[in-house]
């Protein structure tokens, strides 16, 4: 087990910029940790993160301008990072991009909680193991829409927009992927705790 | 009144506070008299905590499957 990064993310980020500031090299620089853990989540290999954070970096340096503080510097490179990530995917085309019909049985995850009782000892750090191995299982579609929304914490509609699907498709992503997760902490004996 | 299949999709939902009044109100009607389903509800809040707590983590690499 190793960790992607050397130096951990900061626990606090960086602040946003208000209207019409420099972002420069070193403020964008120093989302670097944030950035290359939400690349690797995403595509699970150390060299193609590293790539795509780069191009976020020149791609943001090139947008800097464009940059209007109305989100911090974090939110707004994880989307720039988010349409590079969406890209590769494209290109490695190993999931169709495409909208899916609604209907019939939209999430067709149904299957209710084990009936054990829950386990009040749940061990966070084994948890968030468990959480993190099977973020790798999820389809990529589905481990963007959780990585934005429940880690980023973006509104959906700012997730549907950094990966480009319609708000009804990010709804079915999102209970999907929520569901598998919650089905690997059930299957590794970790349940919600009381 | 909402059965269990319904109640389940909507979970998610309710997570991100995006349900109308009075879905919520069917949720919470629902989640109060079935245990399955407000079992399912509990896992899926603690799990959603867990997901939520790797933001300023790290990743952390194992040997695994290619992904999905």
């Amino acid at each position: 087990m190793t960790l992607i990064a050397t130096t951990s993310v900061p626990a606090t980020e960086p602040a946003s910029a208000p209207q019409g500031a420099v972002i420069d090299d070193a403020a964008i620089r120093q989302v670097e940790p944030v950035l290359m853990g939400f690349a690797y989540r995403a595509v699970r290999r150390e060299d193609v993160a590293r790539d795509l954070v780069q191009e976020t970096y020149i791609a943001a340096l090139e947008a800097k301008a464009s940059f209007a503080g109305r989100s911090t510097l974090r939110t707004w490179m994880v989307g720039i990072l988010s349409r590079k990530i969406i890209d590769f995917y494209r290109r490695t085309r190993r999931e169709v991009l495409m909208d899916i019909p609604p209907e019939p049985d939209p999430l067709g995850t149904f299957a209710p909680a084990t009936t054990r009782a829950p386990d009040a000892r749940l061990d966070p750090a084994l948890a968030m193991r468990v959480v993190e191995k099977s973020l790798g299982k999820l389809t990529e579609l589905e481990r963007m829409a959780v990585l934005l929304v429940d880690i980023e914490q973006m509104e959906r509609e700012e997730a549907g927009n950094a990966m480009g699907v319609q708000p009804t498709h990010l709804r079915v992503l999102l209970h999907r992927g929520r569901h598998k997760l919650r089905k690997a902490l059930e299957d590794a004996g970790l349940q919600a705790s009381t | 009144m909402l059965d269990c299949r319904r109640a389940h999709d909507v979970l998610s939902d309710s997570i991100d506070g995006v349900l109308p009044w009075w879905k919520r109100i069917l949720l919470r009607v629902h989640l109060s008299i079935c245990p399955g389903c407000a079992r399912t509800d509990q896992s899926l809040r603690s799990c959603h905590g867990v997901v939520g707590s790797l933001r300023d983590m790290p990743p952390i690499i194992e040997d695994e499957d290619p992904p999905g």
